[in-house]
């Protein structure tokens, strides 16, 4: 797969749109993943992803393979979804307090973490995301989010608290 | 209360993807640029945004000109003056931001020069180009020195920008006609 994938890089670097579908339904899943851990809204995460892969469309010919495309389009993917996440944050209007109501975890299909941590307030879900499941650092996502390295920390903490608590409840 | 090690293992069990309700393929698609040789319309375009940037940003509210319809603003074929790199004193951040485009400008007039040269066949009517890109880059030189010393000029910027503009437009249209020739 890694070889096939290779070759639909290189076909796509030269422009081959087929190939770049072909790149976008392998990857699809993991993108839009990571957006809807982060923004936790199902049409935002669509989105993210839509514009994650366009990004990475533009910046594929400077792609010069020091790492694997999988991991180059991760980090195309997080930082796009981490836009969209500062936007939301400039237009929130209370503070950061409550966990959001979000349509989302109704979804009975998916897993019981899986909805936590979309009910999990947006700074504290936003450094979960990043440390717990994309392994990003503490330094890296304070400057990713524009907060303290302390303030990823001890969100990092708040998270894992929520979580293991809610988790129990059902 | 799940410990620790419990949440850890459930998180070690998430799924690395999740699927997308509805196919967001066409609307990406619909967004990709066929990629484009480096030829001189892309490059163009880069440059007219790029001189557009720097001057529309750190003016505020200057309003935006026309582009000119008429040839080159008659400028006065006074001696050699010293470019830009003129020290002067500049106090205030726009005078940096004007100091920064005045370099990029310059930037930008050389690779343009070196682009035009490259050109294999030189359409009729544009034999004298080069003059021309001398006259324009000339102008521009001694509006920036006088920007130097009136950073604040609105009359000076805008003058500044509509050569840029008929500049710009000149080249555009010499490799449009070079292309089609």
């Amino acid at each position: 797969m890694q070889q096939q994938v290779e070759t639909w890089v290189n076909q796509a670097k030269k422009g081959d749109q087929q190939a770049f579908y072909q790149l976008y339904h392998q990857f699809k899943g993991r993108v839009y993943a990571i957006c809807l851990r982060l923004l936790a809204d199902r049409s935002q995460a669509e989105d993210a992803t839509q514009e994650a892969f366009v990004r990475a469309w533009q910046q594929l010919p400077g792609f010069r393979g020091d790492s694997s495309f999988s991991t180059w389009l991760h980090s195309i993917s997080s930082r796009t979804a981490v836009d969209i996440w500062r936007k939301n944050k400039v237009m929130r209007l209370v503070v950061d307090e409550e966990p959001e109501e979000q349509g989302y975890f109704d979804a009975p299909e998916m897993p019981q973490l899986e909805q936590a941590i979309l009910r999990l307030p947006a700074q504290a879900r936003a450094v979960f995301v990043l440390f717990a499941l994309e392994g990003y650092q503490h330094n890296e996502i304070a400057d990713l989010l524009g907060i303290a390295e302390g303030s990823s920390k001890a969100q990092y903490h708040r998270a894992r608290q929520l979580l293991r608590s809610w988790v129990d409840e059902n | 209360m799940k410990t620790e090690q419990q949440l850890d293992a459930m998180i070690s069990q998430l799924a690395p993807a999740l699927e997308p309700q509805r196919d967001l393929w066409p609307d990406i698609s619909a967004r990709l640029e066929p990629r484009q040789r480096r030829g001189y319309g892309a490059w163009l375009g880069v440059a007219a945004a790029a001189v557009l940037t720097l001057w529309f940003w750190p003016q505020q509210l200057v309003q935006v000109p026309q582009l000119a319809q008429n040839g080159p603003v008659a400028v006065s074929n006074e001696p050699q003056v010293q470019q830009a790199e003129a020290q002067v004193p500049m106090a205030n951040a726009d005078v940096s931001l004007l100091a920064v485009s005045e370099q990029l400008s310059r930037q930008l007039n050389e690779e343009q020069t070196r682009q035009l040269k490259a050109l294999q066949k030189i359409p009729d009517g544009f034999s004298d180009w080069s003059q021309q890109i001398a006259i324009w880059n000339k102008a521009q030189a001694q509006i920036e020195l006088a920007l130097a010393f009136q950073p604040d000029n609105q009359k000076l910027i805008q003058q500044l920008q509509r050569l840029q503009q008929q500049q710009l437009s000149y080249i555009a249209k010499l490799v449009e006609t070079s292309e089609l020739t």
